[in-house]
């Protein structure tokens, strides 16, 4: 198999869901596997999610048409694959902790994606109800990373 | 300390930019130019913004890593950019720095820089550059890039620190005669701004394209450590998201993260 060839076969598989393939052909025998793929397969406890949405902010439990307002949940999803810093720097201080009140548009975490850091602010006002990964972790996309109570 | 050569009139003598370099804002002596160029980002500042020191008092990399960034005779100079397109293109961003330091040091110094994956520019296996890409996301948007790149030039490999990724070198020391900082800050500037300008305009495989030429990786055999483990295998291309495919024992992976080791050459 040529180069050309794996790369058509490669750039096809990512437009579709397979995490892993195995393809033979005249004794030639190739597995591809996501890189991503246990992140997507393991999605850390209390996701809920259905759909990949457009925006990483997700109620916790949607309702059609219903409006959210104070005393809501929502879950804060990755919106990128990579590694996931609650801090600046190993030694600087978390953006955000348990109980901690965030403003609309304010840092809430780090995730590094090919060495770029990519700064995620809050896109609602509210209080940190629980931080969901740890440090340091590869999180994929749609993974919960906050669940933030609105205020 | 030496004299400056950062003279803005000067600097865009010959520059024929379409974004880059629309504004300088240049300084003697600065915390970090990518600390001062969130705050301008963050403030709203136009794009193509350029901030450029002469001395880095708390220059940093990745990870909080420190950046010495002696005065006088190295580049310290973060670029603003506010993409219009979503957060899929990040990736681009993160070659087109490698892709333009490269060209530049090619062009300007003549020296044989490649780049490592994804964006560590090399000279013979050294060390000369640093890149830190950051930006800011809402929702599935990028509000801004910046992108931050300290060059050592005509630095003393001596006044800077030896870490564990190895000894760092300069174009100085590896072309064995003074380099022109100005020259080379132009070839950079216009490098980035036709990047920028090839992403902005659908053409971002032109990018993948041109760090191809450029590798350092490709071809070779390579280690990269990851979260659940190593991987060994030959680095065979780059995929349209800038990730890197290695054929290895068991299949074919890609790779989005983690730091390689060029295992033989």
């Amino acid at each position: 198999m040529d180069l050309e060839k794996l790369k058509e076969l490669v750039e096809f598989l990512e437009t579709k869901d397979f995490v892993e393939v195995e393809y033979e052909n005249e004794g030639v025998r190739l597995r591809l596997r996501r890189a991503e793929a246990e992140a997507r397969i393991n999605p850390v406890p209390t996701a809920q999610q259905d759909m990949p949405a457009p925006s990483p902010f997700q109620k916790t439990q949607p309702e059609q048409g219903e409006i959210l307002g104070e005393g809501d949940y929502v879950t804060v999803e990755s919106p990128i694959v990579g590694t996931f810093y609650r801090a600046s720097s190993p030694e600087a201080d978390p953006f955000v902790g348990d109980g901690d009140t965030v403003e609309k548009g304010q840092v809430l975490c780090i995730i590094e994606a090919m060495k770029v850091m990519n700064e995620i602010e809050s896109e609602v006002k509210g209080r940190v109800k629980s931080v969901l990964v740890e440090n340091g972790q590869p999180v994929g996309y749609g993974d919960p990373l906050f669940i933030i109570e609105l205020s | 300390m030496a004299g400056s050569d950062w003279d803005e009139k000067k600097i865009k003598e010959g520059l024929n930019t379409e974004v880059v370099g629309t504004r300088f804002e240049i300084f003697q002596e600065i915390d970090s130019t990518n600390h001062h160029a969130m705050e301008l980002a963050s403030g709203g500042v136009e794009e193509g913004t350029v901030v450029l020191a002469e001395w880095q008092t708390e220059g940093r990399g990745r990870l909080g890593r420190e950046w010495v960034s002696p005065s006088g005779v190295g580049i310290y100079v973060t670029v603003i950019l506010h993409p219009e397109g979503g957060i899929a293109q990040l990736p681009k961003y993160t070659l087109l720095a490698g892709v333009a330091v490269a060209e530049a040091v090619r062009e300007v110094a003549g020296l044989p820089a490649e780049i490592k994956w994804p964006n560590d520019v090399l000279i013979d296996g050294k060390k000369f550059c640093g890149i830190l890409e950051e930006s800011f996301v809402s929702g599935s948007k990028i509000k801004y890039v910046i992108i931050g790149i300290g060059i050592n030039v005509n630095t003393d490999p001596a006044d800077l620190p030896v870490t564990p990724r190895g000894a760092p070198t300069s174009l100085k020391a590896e072309k064995g005669e003074h380099v022109d900082r100005v020259e080379l800050l132009r070839s950079v500037l216009q490098k980035l701004d036709t990047g920028y300008t090839e992403i902005r305009t659908g053409n971002g495989e032109n990018i993948i394209h041109k760090w191809r030429g450029l590798s350092a990786t490709l071809g070779h055999k390579v280690r990269v450590e990851l979260s659940g483990g190593t991987l060994e295998g030959q680095a065979v291309d780059i995929d349209d998201d800038g990730g890197l495919l290695i054929s290895a024992e068991g299949g074919m992976q890609k790779v989005t993260a983690g730091d390689i080791i060029i295992v033989n050459s």
